[in-house]
């Protein structure tokens, strides 16, 4: 009896403040408020039930975001949610970590680059922002959201991944790209910039 | 598997940014604190001294932190906040 209360304990102080991470998480990844919130009390339950194979101390928030995204995958290929499957092509073709993406991001290098401090990006309101998150292919989604919204190491989202760390690399840059352009277009749709290359009215 | 290989994953070289190229594929290690401190400081000193690649980091760096910012202050609703507690009660009192 003693043992459960202790390990309930533990479960609390460890295991639960990272309960809004998860939620954000799992968010990202359904597409709704509902399901995140199904997806978040299976995630807890499984954790729970699991939790002697999870080593104290050790990185806990990645091992509940590893169960998050596998009862995810599990819920979708009982038909729930498709996404594209991205071809992963890592052959060295140059660029960044062999993506082929280029190195030099244009968006950036414009001579006629009229903010190279990257104010624009102040001026794009958040759901702008994670609109253009949630329509990035899921692959690529997940690289961005564990990276840039959670604050996840490479290693760490290796693990809950299930990839390499080049991988890992791969998709949170080819994700990163595809996001900024399509921000960038939203903010000169939106006149917070002008096009590249505009010289005047 | 070419230059890409999973070697060269751990971005502690620590070796000199020699060039514009080496401090841009550098660039997100940076950004996503992979790199040691050594290297770190070395790459941050190429794009303050750069005016070429300068704007790559200032761009990159707004674009991580406008990103950041749409989470802040985002908690999950405080009914599964309170469902996921019931939860583990429930659980622990079966153990």
């Amino acid at each position: 009896m003693k043992e459960a209360a202790t390990a309930e304990t533990r479960f609390r102080e460890e295991a639960l403040p990272h309960l809004d991470a998860v939620y954000r998480f799992a968010l990202r990844l359904t597409g709704s408020p509902d399901r995140a919130e199904d997806l978040v009390q299976e995630t807890f339950l499984r954790a729970y039930r699991h939790w002697d194979q999870y080593t104290s101390g050790t990185n806990c928030k990645s091992w509940l975001f590893t169960i998050c995204r596998n009862l995810f995958l599990r819920q979708r290929e009982r038909g729930q949610r498709h996404d594209e499957i991205i071809q992963e092509n890592l052959a060295s073709d140059g660029g960044i970590a062999g993506t082929g993406v280029p190195l030099v991001n244009p968006m950036w290098s414009d001579p006629n680059n009229v903010d190279p401090e990257g104010r624009f990006f102040e001026s794009i309101i958040d759901t702008e922002i994670l609109e253009a998150i949630d329509s990035l292919p899921e692959d690529y989604r997940v690289a961005v959201v564990l990276s840039d919204l959670e604050g996840l190491s490479y290693a760490e989202m290796a693990e809950v991944m299930d990839v390499p760390v080049g991988t890992v690399k791969s998709r949170l840059f080819r994700g990163r790209r595809r996001l900024q352009k399509q921000l960038f277009d939203y903010a000169v749709e939106s006149g917070y910039l002008a096009p590249r290359g505009a010289t005047g009215p | 598997m070419g230059s890409g290989g999973n070697g060269r994953e751990g971005c502690k070289s620590g070796s000199a940014v020699r060039s514009c190229e080496d401090a841009l594929s550098r660039l997100y290690d940076l950004l996503d604190g992979e790199l040691d401190d050594v290297t770190g400081e070395q790459v941050v000193a190429h794009f303050e001294a750069c005016r070429r690649c300068y704007p790559h980091l200032a761009c990159e760096r707004a674009f991580k932190t406008a990103l950041k910012r749409t989470m802040e202050g985002r908690k999950a609703p405080p009914e599964l906040r309170r469902e996921v507690l019931s939860l583990l009660e429930g659980l622990a009192d079966d153990d």
